[in-house]
């Protein structure tokens, strides 16, 4: 993947994550069930949190790290 | 082990003295070294983990209790924003890094042309919106002490005689004392405090641990996660999210992201103390991480805290009561070292943060003016002032912190305190977010929109916190002021329907967003406020020579003597020395270059704020700031440069074009000229033979004298037979040459084509008797207007029909010839029926004196220009001439004439 692509994966997956925790994505969890003795929108927060935490550290991990030091007038991002 | 308040006390005494030893420890550890530990990334994503203070310890728990998941809003907005850490910290950090930024209001004010107004502003603004914060962590930590009291069997001990509001008191004023020790031993370059950090970080540890066990104990003792749960649903408690995903959650998720990065202590340990940016690549995932371990147990102890505890008992305590209705005292002692380091934190660094604001906003600025940058006092005045103002300031905050708590204290829960500071904070959003993305974003836009916000948040979201102390508060919260109604503080233009907290996050973030919009269209930046805009946008895109704000002459003295007050002697001293070095110049004669001075106020900035330092340098560096004009002049200049240049490119593309027409010229000029060449030989070679045979036979009959008369006859014969060949290959090349320059003009006029090709076959008719011929005339046209000339066409026909005699080779030669009508054209195909033209030559056939393998050999030997001839003809009749290749023997040539209208055919009758 090119050092844009990264980027702008690393921009829709925290917009991603604002949209499944605000209304309406999360709505989709509100009904009353268990799973493994749990409430499924608990679980369901959990979870998305658990998978925020992981993209954000394979993110740290793949974006670039260099600072490219390109003339003035072009702008690299 | 049996709890007693004044056990817990002398253990939180005893416990503050650990984190000074930290702290002390720290501090010398990076001294010494380069800072190793301290500075690495999980350090840094532990003090950022101060944002879980008490209101995290006690208040979710509280949160939960009543209001089920809503508590994980204030958690999840953060990680939303650390996700995107590439998109919004990342530049904060940078930016700070660069200008020596030392707070929020110190970067809010760097961009907006280095405003005091601006800074003065937020300082006043964060530490009103900080004060119910601070109110929230003594509450806690008063509540936890009361309630261990409470559960003694040995009665209050020296607590006797207190009650809350003196208890409060005294852990304010014991905070104050604490982090007057512990945060204003110096002032720092880059307001970095190492110490502190490791301390924090520790008490990051400390909390995170305390929580956990208090979990793992309540999962342990309701008999695991799912029959807590199970419990909870059986005891009529709503577990289910029902209607907790409202307007209510969107509000908290907002502030919760916008706090993050607002609050001043938050911004102080994540862009002030981050000292590599890489840390936030760890910082990204790890406080994420971080905050959900924090949030792991929250809802089981809530909810098994609701089952299990009698009825009425306040839920924010739950960590602390629950092991001490267990009778796990030391447990309960954790839990209480825990919720009280998560409260130690953030006051200690909330009132640092906020008294660096303090004294370099205002105390400072307030300095200068008094003393007209002249008696400023001797080289510590500076340090030792912002020192006692910083002391001061921390002093005010925790008095203002409990001043709220002392009017608010009829409110019980924790969580609604903290998000009123939250709305507070968060108005400078918008002001942040213009910085990083809106060039065009002005100061007065700025102050007026943070200004509004601040009324509107003062009018709806912190008054109505004292409704229940104040009676004038009340009244003006049911019916308005003077009976207003549509001025209701949590009812504004009629807005009753929306939850308070809703209410004040709209509205004020929503008049502030649009103010700053508005204004910043309608205003005008100054000079500074642009070239900062620019510095602020242009962050990732390093030059070299940055636009100096400060220009001009100053002596080297006058800029020493103001760097030393702020610096100090040693750390002055230090900078001129370098300067000299790299001039290779003595002290005395030291010229300070722009870059110096430029390098000097960003030092100075990191002591005193970007304002302070800017104001306190200008005072001696004559020539200011850039006018206006200049900066106009300047764009103007770059602006005619480009024009410049854009003209040359131009001229240098239209040269480029005419040399590369003038080349192919050239090219066409060469070929030309190479066919000339290939011409003549050809020619000269032709003239040859025929006139080698004529100069050979007029000698013979010039030597021999003895001739006789049978082949003197013979002889002049065959000289008159190839001058006649000679004379022919002339005219047929004078014709070509002229056909080709279009010298040879005739007029093309309709004419019925069938004639022209009935009077060709008259004239071959003898031909083919003579070589035993026979001419086949296939199909035939009726009748074929075009536009041509008879005689020319006929003599084309008369050419292709001999040849097709003369050179056909069969046994039985046969030559066919048809004409027809297709499509508007007319077609004559002449054919026969002899060993063709072979592949090889097909390409070349239509050549200039290029003759077919039979030609070459054959009786009737020709000049090889016929066929160009012929096809210059026709082409001249808009017609085209070709070989077409049949599947039968034999070659097969066509002409092709266009027709003309009716009309015209009809004139040519």
């Amino acid at each position: 993947m090119t050092r844009r692509k990264i980027i702008g994966a690393s921009l829709f997956f925290t917009l991603f994550g604002a949209m499944a925790s605000l209304p309406p994505l999360i709505l989709l969890f509100r009904f009353e069930g268990f799973v493994a003795g749990l409430p499924i929108a608990t679980l369901f927060l959990f979870g998305l949190w658990v998978f925020l935490v992981a993209g954000a550290a394979w993110f740290g991990y793949a974006l670039p790290r260099d600072e490219p030091h390109l003339p003035p007038g072009e702008d690299h991002r | 082990m049996t709890l007693t308040a004044d056990f817990v006390i002398a253990t939180a005494v005893a416990y503050v003295g650990l984190l000074f030893v930290i702290a002390y420890l720290g501090d010398r550890h990076t001294r010494s070294r380069s800072g190793g530990f301290l500075r690495s990334p999980f350090v840094y994503t532990l003090s950022i983990s101060v944002y879980c203070t008490s209101w995290t310890f006690y208040g979710a728990v509280g949160t939960a209790a009543r209001n089920g998941l809503e508590y994980l809003t204030i958690y999840l907005g953060p990680t939303i924003v650390f996700i995107g850490w590439w998109f919004i910290l990342r530049r904060l950090v940078r930016i700070s890094h660069d200008q020596r930024i030392t707070s929020i209001a110190d970067l809010l004010s760097s961009r907006f042309g280095k405003s005091s107004t601006l800074a003065v502003l937020i300082t006043v603004l964060a530490v009103i919106a900080i004060a119910p914060y601070i109110a929230l962590q003594l509450k806690a930590i008063t509540s936890s002490i009361e309630a261990i009291a409470g559960s003694s069997e040995f009665g209050r001990g020296s607590l006797e005689g207190w009650d809350e509001v003196g208890l409060a008191f005294g852990v304010a004023a014991g905070m104050a004392v604490f982090t007057i020790l512990f945060g204003t031993r110096n002032v720092d370059a880059k307001e970095q405090h190492h110490g502190v950090v490791a301390a924090i970080a520790f008490e990051a540890v400390v909390k995170l641990t305390a929580l956990l066990a208090v979990g793992i104990f309540v999962v342990y003792v309701g008999g695991g996660m799912d029959a807590i749960f199970t419990n909870a649903e059986t005891a009529g408690l709503n577990i289910h999210a029902g209607e907790t995903f409202g307007d209510r959650w969107i509000s908290m998720m907002v502030l919760a992201a916008a706090a993050i990065i607002c609050l001043p202590r938050q911004f102080q340990v994540t862009v002030v103390e981050n000292s590599d940016e890489k840390h936030l690549r760890t910082a990204s995932w790890a406080f994420p991480a971080y905050m959900l371990a924090m949030s792991l147990f929250t809802l089981p102890i809530a909810l098994f805290g609701l089952t299990f505890m009698p009825v009425g008992s306040n839920p924010d305590m739950f960590v602390l009561t629950l092991p001490l209705a267990q009778g796990q005292d030391a447990l309960a002692l954790f839990a209480f070292i825990g919720g009280f380091s998560s409260a130690t934190s953030m006051i200690i660094l909330e009132s640092i943060a906020l008294s660096i604001m303090v004294s370099n906003h205002i105390v400072v600025p307030i300095m200068l003016r008094l003393t007209s940058g002249d008696g400023i006092g001797d080289g510590q005045g500076v340090r030792r002032l912002i020192l006692n103002a910083r002391r001061l300031s921390i002093m005010l905050i925790l008095l203002l912190g409990f001043a709220y708590f002392y009017l608010t204290r009829g409110s019980d829960a924790l969580a609604p305190i903290g998000l009123i500071s939250f709305t507070g904070v968060a108005q400078f959003l918008p002001a942040i977010l213009a910085s990083l993305f809106w060039r065009d974003a002005s100061t007065k836009a700025a102050i007026c929109a943070i200004a509004v916000g601040f009324v509107v948040w003062l009018w709806s979201s912190f008054m109505p916190s004292f409704a229940s102390s104040s009676p004038l508060v009340a009244t003006v919260m049911t019916n308005g002021p003077w009976g207003i109604g549509w001025l209701r503080p949590q009812g504004l233009f009629g807005f009753d329907d929306l939850d308070p907290l809703t209410h004040a996050v709209f509205w004020s973030l929503f008049l502030n967003t649009t103010v700053l919009i508005l204004g910043s269209l309608i205003t005008n930046q100054s000079a500074l406020e642009h070239v900062q805009a620019a510095l602020f946008l242009n962050v990732f895109r390093r030059t070299s020579n940055e636009a100096s704000p400060l220009r001009g002459s100053a002596t080297a003295d006058d800029l020493f003597l103001v760097a030393r007050r702020v610096l100090g002697h040693q750390r002055a001293v230090a900078l001129f020395s370098e300067e000299a070095k790299q001039a290779r110049m003595p002290w005395t004669t030291l010229e300070p270059s722009s870059s110096f001075i430029r390098r000097l106020e960003r030092e100075m900035a990191g002591s005193i704020g970007a304002a302070s330092a800017h104001v306190m340098l200008s005072k001696v560096v004559s020539g200011d700031s850039i006018s206006l004009e200049e900066v106009m002049q300047m764009a103007d200049e770059t602006q005619q440069a480009i024009e410049y240049s854009q003209e040359l490119e131009k001229t240098s593309t239209q040269l480029r074009a005419t040399a590369e027409k003038l080349e192919e010229a050239n090219r066409q000029l060469r070929k030309v000229d190479l066919q000339k060449d290939e011409f003549l030989s050809q020619v000269s070679h032709e003239v040859r033979t025929p006139m080698t045979a004529i100069r050979a036979f007029s000698e013979i009959l010039l030597d021999e004298g003895d001739l006789d008369e049978d082949s003197r006859a013979k002889f002049v014969s065959t000289i008159h037979k190839e001058s006649l060949r000679l004379t022919s290959l002339l005219d047929e090349i004078l014709d070509l040459s002229a056909l080709e320059r279009g010298e040879r003009a005739w007029e093309n006029r309709p004419i019925d084509a069938e004639e022209s090709l009935d009077q060709a076959l008259r004239v071959c008719d003898a031909l083919a008797r003579q070589s035993n011929t026979q001419v086949e005339i296939g199909t035939r046209a009726s009748a074929a207007y075009v536009r041509s000339d008879p005689d020319r066409l006929s003599q084309v026909l008369i050419n292709l029909i001999s040849n097709a005699i003369k050179y056909n080779g069969a046994i039985a030669p046969v030559v066919e010839v048809r004409s027809r009508l297709k499509k508007g054209a007319y077609i004559i195909e002449v054919k026969d029926n002899g060993i063709g033209i072979a592949e090889e030559e097909r390409p070349r056939i239509f050549d200039k004196f290029y003759r077919g393998r039979l030609g070459e050999t054959g009786p009737y030997a020709g000049a090889g220009l016929g066929l160009p001839i012929s096809r210059e003809i026709i082409s001249r009749m808009d017609g085209v001439l070709e070989l077409v290749s049949t599947d039968e023997d034999g070659a097969c040539f066509r002409i092709t004439l266009p027709l003309i209208t009716q009309s015209e055919a009809g004139a040519a009758q």
